[in-house]
Order: C-alpha cells, then sequence, then structure tokens
C-alpha cells in the first residue's frame, strides 16, 4: 500500500514538471518523426538503373532484370537503356539512379558486364545483391546450365517491413523506454539532494517499498510511452502486423532495466543536469548497443540454446528490440520470442537488482546521510 | 515531569578521524522541552540522528519508555517525529498532499490521515495555501510546512533541529508560539545554536561541544552557576595587546567576579554584582594600560555566558 502511495507521488510529480515530459516523451517522439519523414518509402524499393548496352548485344540480360520482381509484386528494377555514360555517371553522383550497369559480349561470344555503383549509397548494396544473383542466373541460362544453387527464402515471419520506418519505429520505442535512465536518476537523485529520502526513512517507510514504488511509477510511464509512440508512428504511416499487449509487455521488460540502470546512475548526480548529461550519455550508449538505430553486429562469444551470444547481448534492450521487432514489424506470436523475452525480462531483472542493491547501499544507509544533516 | 522518556547512554559516531559524538548520556523526561545548545558542528544533529534511530551509533544505545529504537519495532520509532534543520519538502506536491502522504507513510488510516492534514494547515496558519505546490510557498510558510510534516503522525516525542533557522521575525514567533502549544501535550527535543532560543523554550538544556556533554541543567540553573550578578560588555577603542591580557586580568581580578578579554572582538566582558558602581574602577584600570573605552552594555547572565565559562569561547563561533 505504501508503495502505491509513493507510485502515485512521483506520477503526480512527473505530470506537472514539463521538463520531464519533455525529456522522455517529445525527443523519442521528435526522433520518430525525423525517422518516420526520412525512410518512409517502401522498404522493397523498385530501384532506379540504367543500363548501357554495347555493340554485340546484352545477351537478353535487360529484358532478364526487368522481369525480376519481389515475392509481393512490385518491380525490383526500373530499367533504363541509356548510350551517354558522361549522363549515366551524374546520374550516380546525384543518386538519381541506384546503379549504372554496362553490357556487352567478349571477343569469346562471352557476357561482360560491369556495375557501377556509389559505395556510399547504402541502396547501391541492397540493389547489388540482387542485381549479381540475376547475372549469375542469366549466365547460366546462356550456357544452358542448371544452377546448382537453389536458394529458397524462407521469412521468419509472413509480414515484415514494409518500409524502411516501420523497421526503425520499434527501436524509437527502445529509445524512449531508455529515456528512463536520465528520468529515474534525476527523481531519486533530487529525493536524495532535497532530503526528502531521509524523511522516508524517519517514516519507516522500508527500501523495498521505496523502490518498488518509484519503479512502478516508472513502468506506469513506461506503458504510456509506449502507447503514444506507437499511435503517432501509426499516425505516421506504420504499418503495426503484431499484439500492442505484447509489445508493451516486452518494453516493460526492457524499462526494468532502464530503472535499475537510472538508479546506479542516481548514485552519482548532483544535480539535474547531471542526471539529464549522465544519463542521456547512459542512454545513448545503450540505444546504439541495442542496434536501435542501426543493426550492429559484435564477435559471437558463444551459443546458448541454439542462440548465438555476442557481447552486446549482455545489454538487455538488444534482445528487447529483437523481440519488439519481431512482435510489431512481424506478428510474432509469445512462443515466437519467448527466447528474446526471456532474455530481456532475466537480464532486466539482474540490471534492476543490481541498480536495487546500489541505491540501497548509497543512499539509504545511515552512514550515508548528506553531511549537512550529520 | 520526573518520568524518563527517552534515555541515551554512551551515544559515540565517528567519522574517520573526527569524533562527531562522544559518549553521549541524557535522559529526556516525559513533557519537558529539553534543549540541545552547542556551536554549529557541535555534533547536534549527529546525537539527534542517532536518537530517531535514523544514524546507527557506533556505540551506545538510545531508548524509549525502556524500547531500544534500534530494533525493528516501526510503532517505537514512529513515536518520534523530526523536523530537519533544511526544509524538506516535496517541491510539486500541495501542501495537502504532501501532509497525507506523509501520514499514509507513518500507516496511518487515509481518513485519519486527512484529518490531520487538516488540523496542522489550520494550526500552522496554512490553510489558505493547503492546495498550493510547495516550491510556490514563502520560505517562512516553507518551513511551518517542514514542521507540520514532523508532526503529521502525531509523535509523542518531537525532536526540532534549529527551529528558529532561516525564519522571519514573524514566523519566528509564530513557530515559538506553536512549540510552547505543542509542549502542553509531548516532549520536545530541540536544538538550536541560539541561546536565546534555548533560554525561552526549553525546561531543561544541554550544553554540548565537540560531541561531549559539557552541562545539563534548567536554563537559570546554568545561568546561576555562572554566578550572581550582571554583565557589562565594554566595547574598546583600541586594540587589546596579547602580551599585555594575563596583567589587565589580574588587575580587573579583585574588581569583579569574572572577566572575559576578547582581542578579536575588541571588548572586555566582566561580571559583577552591583556592576554599575564598580564600572568607574573598571573604566580606570583599562586605561592605565592605554585602553580607551567605547561603548558599554549592562545585561543579565544568559546561556552564552555560561558557554563562554565552560569553553573560553562564544557560542556564535
Amino acid at each position: 500500500m505504501k508503495a502505491l502511495n509513493i507510485t502515485r507521488k512521483f506520477l503526480r510529480e512527473i505530470s506537472r514538471e514539463p521538463s520531464l515530459l519533455a525529456l522522455i516523451l517529445l525527443i523519442p517522439l521528435a526522433f520518430l518523426g525525423i525517422t518516420a519523414f526520412a525512410y518512409s518509402e517502401p522498404y522493397q524499393k523498385t530501384h532506379a538503373l540504367w543500363v548501357s548496352i554495347g555493340e554485340g548485344g546484352d545477351l537478353g540480360l535487360t529484358e532478364a532484370i526487368t522481369a525480376a520482381h519481389y515475392p509481393d509484386g512490385p518491380s525490383v528494377f526500373d530499367v533504363k537503356t541509356v548510350d551517354d555514360n558522361q549522363e549515366a555517371n551524374t546520374a550516380l553522383e546525384t543518386r538519381q539512379i541506384v546503379a549504372y550497369l554496362e553490357v556487352g559480349v567478349d571477343a569469346n561470344g562471352g557476357l561482360e558486364a560491369t556495375v557501377h555503383g556509389d559505395a556510399l549509397n547504402t541502396r547501391f548494396y541492397r540493389a547489388s545483391v540482387i542485381l549479381d544473383q540475376i547475372l549469375f542466373q542469366h549466365a547460366d541460362r546462356i550456357v544452358g546450365r542448371t544452377t546448382p544453387l537453389q536458394i529458397v527464402e524462407r521469412r521468419y515471419a509472413p509480414s515484415g517491413p514494409s518500409s524502411e520506418f516501420d523497421y526503425y519505429a520499434p527501436g524509437m520505442i527502445v529509445f524512449a523506454l531508455l529515456m528512463l535512465i536520465p528520468q529515474t536518476a534525476m527523481l531519486v537523485g533530487r529525493e536524495s539532494r532535497w532530503g526528502t529520502l531521509r524523511r522516508l526513512r524517519l517514516s519507516r517507510v522500508h527500501s523495498w517499498e521505496l523502490l518498488l514504488g518509484i519503479s512502478l511509477a516508472q513502468l506506469a510511464v513506461a506503458v504510456i510511452l509506449v502507447l503514444v509512440l506507437l499511435l503517432v508512428a501509426l499516425v505516421l504511416g506504420y504499418q503495426n502486423n503484431g499484439s500492442p499487449l505484447l509489445a508493451a509487455i516486452v518494453s516493460l521488460a526492457i524499462s526494468l532495466s532502464a530503472i535499475g540502470i537510472g538508479l546506479i546512475v542516481g548514485c552519482f548526480i548532483e544535480n539535474d543536469s547531471q542526471a539529464v548529461n549522465l544519463g542521456s550519455t547512459v542512454t545513448m550508449l545503450g540505444v546504439f548497443v541495442s542496434g536501435a538505430f542501426f543493426p550492429m553486429t559484435s564477435t559471437r562469444l558463444f551459443t546458448f540454446l541454439g542462440h548465438s551470444i555476442a557481447l552486446f547481448d549482455f545489454f538487455p534492450a538488444t534482445h528487447g528490440l529483437l523481440a519488439l521487432q519481431q512482435v510489431l514489424n512481424d506478428g510474432a506470436a509469445l512462443s515466437d520470442i519467448a527466447f528474446r523475452l526471456g532474455a530481456t525480462l532475466l537480464l532486466s531483472l539482474l540490471y534492476f537488482v543490481l541498480g536495487v542493491i546500489f541505491f540501497s547501499r548509497r543512499k539509504l544507509r545511515g552512514e550515508n546521510i548528506p553531511l549537512r544533516y550529520r | 515531569m520526573s518520568e524518563v522518556v527517552l534515555q541515551a547512554e554512551g551515544l559515540t559516531k565517528r567519522y574517520g578521524d573526527l569524533v562527531a559524538v562522544d559518549g553521549l548520556s541524557i535522559e529526556v523526561h516525559r513533557g519537558e522541552v529539553f534543549g540541545f545548545l552547542g556551536p554549529n558542528g557541535a555534533g547536534k544533529t549527529t546525537s539527534i540522528n542517532m536518537i530517531c534511530g535514523l544514524l546507527q551509533p557506533d556505540s551506545g544505545t538510545v531508548r524509549i519508555d525502556g524500547d531500544s529504537i534500534s530494533g525493528q519495532d516501526e510503532a517505537i520509532r514512529a513515536r518520534v517525529g523530526v523536523c530537519p534543520q533544511d526544509i524538506v519538502v516535496w517541491e510539486r506536491l500541495t501542501c495537502r498532499e504532501q501532509l497525507q502522504f506523509m501520514g499514509e507513510m507513518y500507516a496511518l488510516p487515509r481518513q485519519t490521515a486527512i484529518q490531520r492534514s487538516q488540523q496542522l494547515l489550520e494550526e500552522l496558519d496554512l490553510i489558505e495555501k493547503q492546495n498550493a505546490q510547495a516550491r510556490t510557498l514563502s520560505g517562512g510558510m516553507q518551513r511551518r510546512l517542514n514542521l507540520a510534516l514532523a508532526l503529521v503522525h502525531d509523535p509523542e516525542i518531537v525532536i526540532l533541529d534549529e527551529p528558529g533557522a532561516g525564519l522571519d521575525p514573524q514566523s519566528r514567533v509564530k513557530v515559538r508560539e506553536y512549540i510552547h502549544a505543542l509542549a502542553r501535550s509531548k516532549t520536545i527535543i530541540l536544538t538550536t545554536h541560539n541561546m536565546d532560543e534555548a533560554d525561552r523554550l526549553a525546561d531543561r538544556v544541554a550544553i554540548i561541544d565537540h560531541g561531549r556533554l559539557l552541562e545539563l541543567d534548567t536554563p537559570s540553573a546554568l545561568k546561576r552557576r555562572v554566578g550572581e550578578g550582571d554583565v557589562v560588555e565594554i566595547e574598546l577603542q583600541g586594540e587589546i595587546d596579547a602580551q599585555k591580557k594575563p596583567s589587565i586580568e589580574k588587575e580587573l581580578a579583585p574588581i569583579v567576579d569574572a572577566v572575559l578579554l576578547d582581542p578579536e572582538d575588541k571588548q572586555v566582558t566582566v561580571r559583577a554584582r552591583n556592576a554599575v558602581a564598580k564600572l568607574a574602577a573598571v573604566i580606570e584600570a583599562l586605561e592605565r594600560h592605554s585602553l580607551s573605552v567605547g561603548e558599554m552594555r549592562l545585561r543579565e547572565n544568559t546561556l552564552e555566558d555560561v558557554f563562554i565559562q565552560l569553553t573560553g569561547r562564544r557560542l556564535r563561533s
């Protein structure tokens, strides 16, 4: 009961402080908006490709490229035949096209193809992979050889992201949840600095009641965050394929770690600015490590229950993000994300317990009363 | 009045090499106002923190009605209410919200917490600001709210740590009157470095310095211990030569009962019966040492004189 009273107190305080709400809600919303604006193109994009055909012809290659389609129907390449190399290079530089293909026939009658692309354009890499595949298949057809390898792509989930925004939106939710780190640090830091923590201790509130109260308040904020962000994402064109309830469960698991880390950060700060600065730094590290902004790879350390475990997998949000993406983008069910959710929960609990122990030792012991109260 | 409600025995607390409280033993009687008088850093607040159970002593015990406060019995601990020296409030909660919140933290039934909050808001003249967030209150109002928060669970023993600190004269009078009223039904322990506050409010005063109890008695008994007579403070126009200090003291000794020469304050303080009649002789003696006399003040003995006699220095230093 005392814990619930503490929760209500924190929620009142948070709701009355616009700067706190801005910190935790407006910044992730701004990122979400920017992402929606910048990455709203379809995920299976039709790539602009110019083809220059030499005097010997192209042995039907351009036709094969034009015929390539994504499983859902759209063409992979929007092909245009050109003669002017200079014009094609300019189009590449200005990113009017993704790739430029020069095709010819060599002295032996073999097909010769040169692919030009912009190494700094990530879309070129995606297009060139598909183009290579088409080129090799076409070459095999010319010589009458059956391709010895037939790749059948079976996607993990039937739906998947339909735009890059769909891919990044769950990452923005993780980002928002990790913003609970500076907020938690700020709230507990104030309780310690203002002496109200001491007042609460005098009232015989148990440490666990206090920390449970703070955590419940932050978890309530997390649920509101997820709902607001998901709603705004839907308005911005996000196509949700999963269960919001399951997404909320994953989000709560991620939040628990953020609260634990926030408690630790709260032990090292002396004012609100430090809470924001140090807390946000930790948040940004977490965001990058988890892959919320960009997919991250790190060296595999070992395999556990059939899952490859890398260094960044010790951060709960890494698993949480994958689980969120699978739920929201791919419509995964609880059984599909059991491992990821379990890992998120387990690691989050570990971080939370560490935070509780650290905070209790540093701030809830009599010997740690600030000097001015001695 | 003689029944002991709180007993501290041999309380000691060290912070590294610093001995903040050194073997403090006191007994507080039910219904009295017990004052802790001492300069800043004397160990008053550390003593209070140990007495209310917030700080574990390195050695010693605190008992309320014979039960140790370091035990796990919350009911014993809840019999104490502490008003800290600093203003300790939640800035973004209203006066009423934080009183009710603290009431509930002390496990009061919700309805009782509401009633107690209402009562305290009225008694401490905060009712008009009941729905104002604490950050919008004046310093004096925040102090009164600070006091109300210590009383919300209706404790039997109220500890007030420097209750007059930072108060404007109007609020100081209000708080003083409230403490007087409170003393009718509760045992009060107050710490202060303000001798006037201790003199006016306390039934008994413990004078502590460097963590040690120097004296413990009623203010009038303590003042009597310093000696009979009035005190005259004589400001000098020139500085006292430190080397001449012993000879000046020797010369004044037969004239007055006690002398304090303070070269830093450029002041001589003497105490004597019928002090006014002896002033001429005192001034002559000072002038023989080339010391010109400026302003003079005549007053009764205070607790500061007691402190000076005990420690050889002023309380406010």
